[in-house]
């Protein structure tokens, strides 16, 4: 758990409790014997009940004309023939994580589809829509033609079949499916498919406010070659019942859309300004809050120099066309594949994709020295396109996943085609200046005399690594009142709206350190965590600054990630932060909070330099 | 294909360590003691516990599952999840329209201070919305990681935490816990 502990009275007591109880219940003598006696005997007991109970037996009778002849009509067409054909081989192992919302939504049997729909209170919660033109067919193509990596055809199949039968009686359903379809097209998504794997609406008493909140899966149409791959999960959740701010910033979600209210913000509000809602604690609306509003609907993407302002949509009751207005609450990358930042290629899925890329993301000192171009997706390499090289083109072939990595087929400045890591490509409008100077350089270059003007395009969002395995050196002179220039000018990045000018700051935990001290690592020294932070930030340099979590007791440290435009005798120097990671040691839980002693031994720090007078540092204007 | 293995069907027979993993003995031998202890934190007979315990076990040898090994937990204890709070519609169902229903009572010997804080602790926890109640039990009980939990309950990460965050604060709020430290500072980042 990262949860800081502010209730280990509350935890101790459960925990006692739980055990306490654990240790009084025992499993009764007979349980194995009655076990084994269900096991045996749970078919013939369906048949007892259901064939030959004398109650039900007019209704078999009825339900055995009726399977008959849909059995009949069903063998006929070419879904039956292939399910008859898939029953027959043995199904493709599946991960428990493919079986997403619940292990029942594999079983094709009416008693686990019935049992799943009593739980989430929906009927119909699985399903899949294409989007696209009417009389497209490509989905339906996909969805029998769909990898393994994706999920068996046989479950596919079982799907769609229930998620008709649902759409039929289940507006709920619809509705849901409908603010996802409408959120992917306002964000120029096309030539997808929809699957909605999971969502329930409240249905009783003992329902939460998440339970209104519906998941999808979203996935390319399968391409000639019959592939197809998962871009991204999207979470939603209607606004008025039950968002909340939480679940809209996951550590995992790799981009999500929060939404800001017009006219005064209230404290209800708050979780739909862009900057307060990462300022927000716990913040949910209650059911009878239903004013219209409208949405303001900004991708908030980590670390991206791909984010760019103009992606905001609008969005009214009008626009989604539905009673209600859907939030997008979270989005994840592909489930397969360790970079959540790959799942970017969502925005740019479709054949009317015209933009061109440019090569970023890569440490100057890779052994590569740029982007490998290869013959097939995580194949033999067939050429090499620099870094910062712009004008990189996709081509109209479908995504691939390999080797954890989704796979673009693109046409390279030269002309040469081949396939490349999509993590590594940004669209050219996503830069300033398209002169990628010093992407990669290094910051400790950059901090040596040029005054750092933070230049905040983007929101950093502090995301989780893992635990502190690389104390490193300190560079001491300028670095360290540049650095708390950038911590500092980073707080008074706010949309200007109210005095919410620290806002960040306090959500970031900035003024917590006012006792720490920074430090500038080299890199993560622990594997995991090196992996998951160039996934994010694609080797870029960061300043960390370190302290004790008073409130935990725990080490923490906050690495700040910095891209720098503009040589050092330009006079121009701008260096942007890109993102942020907040990085902490593991904490004990309950007891009082205090963290575990860092195995590698103090951190070799310098005292704090007093951080400038916030007024002294401007952010650039936009 | 997956192979279902039943043995002793009568007479209480020692379940098989050895056997597959998926073989009810071997299931049994792992998991049912703790799948039983993970239920009645939900419902209070254990008799019920038992009852939606062995549905789970029937589910997962007889259902349609094609599951990896080493997974059969996660799938247990989601199902066993589910099959108590199922229990406990169905008996809020049946109080609504009963209300004669007695509720269970502690016998004597039961019944005491240990006894009455505990059953004041676990009376909180069923009050809590499901998801909340099933992320505290799974972290507080069964021990488990956040991902574990995540993999259980079928959400993201994120959600575990926050599910976590909001149940132990109810219940701080329910139990009056005075020896809270505090909530966060408005606005502050959890």
């Amino acid at each position: 758990m990262t949860e800081p502990n502010n209730f280990s009275g509350v935890e101790r007591r459960i925990t006692e409790a739980f055990r306490s109880h654990a240790d009084s219940v025992q499993p009764s003598p007979d349980a194995y014997a009655r076990l084994a006696r269900a096991v045996n005997a749970k078919d013939a007991g369906v048949l007892e009940r259901w064939g030959f109970g004398s109650y039900f037996r007019p209704v078999a009778f009825v339900a055995a004309v009726l399977v008959a002849f849909g059995l009949g009509g069903y063998m006929l067409s070419s879904q039956g023939m292939q399910a008859v054909e898939s029953a027959n081989g043995a199904p493709a192992a599946v991960d428990p994580t493919d079986v997403l919302e619940d292990p029942d939504a594999g079983s094709s049997s009416a008693e686990a589809q019935a049992d799943d729909e009593s739980q989430s209170g929906v009927s119909g919660s699985l399903g899949v829509r294409p989007i696209g033109p009417e009389g497209d067919n490509r989905g339906a193509e996909a969805l029998r033609q769909t990898p393994s990596t994706v999920a068996s055809g046989e479950r596919v199949e079982s799907e769609t079949e229930r998620y008709m039968e649902g759409l039929a009686y289940s507006p709920v359903g619809k509705t849901r499916l409908d603010a996802a379809e409408k959120f992917l097209e306002l964000l120029g998504v096309t030539d997808v498919d929809v699957i909605e794997t999971g969502g329930a609406a409240n249905s009783d008493s003992d329902s939460d406010a998440d339970d209104v909140s519906s998941s999808f899966l979203v996935r390319t149409r399968a391409g000639e070659g019959g592939d197809s791959v998962i871009i991204t999960t999207l979470s939603i959740a209607p606004i008025g019942e039950g968002f909340v701010v939480d679940e809209a910033r996951s550590d995992e979600y790799n981009f999500e859309f929060v939404g800001a209210v017009e006219g005064e913000l209230t404290e209800e509000d708050d979780i739909f300004d862009p900057i307060n809602i990462i300022a927000a604690t716990d913040v949910e609306l209650t059911d009878d809050d239903t004013r219209p509003r409208t949405v303001t609907l900004v991708p908030v993407i980590p670390p991206s120099p791909r984010f760019v302002a103009e992606d905001s949509r609008v969005v009214d009751h009008d626009t989604v066309g539905a009673s209600r207005v859907w939030v997008v609450v979270g989005a994840e990358g592909p489930l397969v594949g360790r970079s959540p930042f790959s799942a970017k290629p969502a925005y740019f899925v479709g054949s009317d994709d015209r933009s061109e890329y440019t090569v970023f993301g890569l440490a100057p000192d890779d052994d590569d020295g740029g982007l490998v171009l290869r013959a097939e997706p995580n194949g033999e390499p067939i050429g090499l396109i620099r870094l910062g090289a712009t004008g990189v083109k996709r081509l109209t072939i479908a995504p691939r996943l390999a080797g954890d990595r989704v796979w673009w087929a693109v046409t390279a400045p030269d002309g040469a085609q081949g396939w490349v890591a999509s993590e590594y490509l940004a669209p050219n409008d996503a830069f300033d200046d398209a002169a990628l100077v010093a992407l990669g350089s290094d910051l400790r270059d950059a901090l040596s005399g040029q005054l750092l003007i933070p230049r905040v395009t983007t929101f950093a969002y502090p995301v989780y690594v893992g635990p502190i395995t690389d104390p490193q050196q300190v560079k001491r002179g300028l670095e360290m009142p540049m650095a708390w220039s950038v911590v500092r000018g980073l707080g008074q990045q706010t949309d200007g709206s109210d005095d919410s000018g620290d806002s960040m700051v306090r959500y970031f935990g900035i003024d917590r350190w006012t006792d720490g001290e920074i430090v500038v690592p080299d890199g993560y020294l622990d594997p995991a965590a090196r992996r998951s932070a160039n996934a994010y930030f694609g080797g870029l340099p960061s300043i960390a600054i370190e302290t004790v979590n008073p409130d935990t007791g725990g080490r923490e440290r906050v690495h700040i990630f910095v891209s720098h435009r503009g040589g050092h005798d330009s006079g121009l120097a701008h260096t942007a932060i890109v993102g942020i990671v907040l990085e902490r040691e593991p904490i004990n839980k309950g007891v009082g909070g205090r963290g575990e002693p860092n195995p590698n031994g103090p951190v070799v720090t310098t005292p704090r330099p007093k951080p400038p007078d916030r007024t002294t540092v401007k952010p650039e204007p936009d | 294909m997956r192979v279902v293995t039943v043995e002793g069907s009568e007479g209480g027979a020692t379940p098989d360590a050895d056997a597959s993993s998926l073989s009810l003995p071997s299931l049994y031998d792992t998991h049912y003691t703790r799948m039983v202890r993970l239920a009645s934190m939900y419902v209070d007979h254990q008799e019920s516990a038992e009852e939606v315990v062995q549905d789970a076990f029937v589910k997962l040898l007889k259902g349609n599952y094609n599951i990896k090994p080493g997974s059969e937990a996660a799938y247990l204890r989601r199902m066993v999840l589910n099959g108590a709070h199922s229990t406990l519609r169905k008996r809020r169902v049946r109080r609504r329209h009963s209300p004669q229903e007695p509720e269970p009572v502690a016998s004597a010997e039961e019944s005491g201070v240990c006894r009455s804080e505990r059953d004041r602790i676990l009376n909180a926890v069923r009050q809590l919305p499901k998801k909340q109640a099933a992320v505290i039990v799974l972290r507080y009980y069964l021990d488990l990681s956040e991902a574990e939990i995540a993999e259980s309950l079928g959400m993201a990460r994120g959600s575990v935490k926050s599910h976590a965050h909001r149940g132990l604060r109810k219940l701080q709020q329910i139990l009056g816990d005075d020896e809270r430290t505090g909530d966060l500072p408005a606005g502050g980042r959890p």
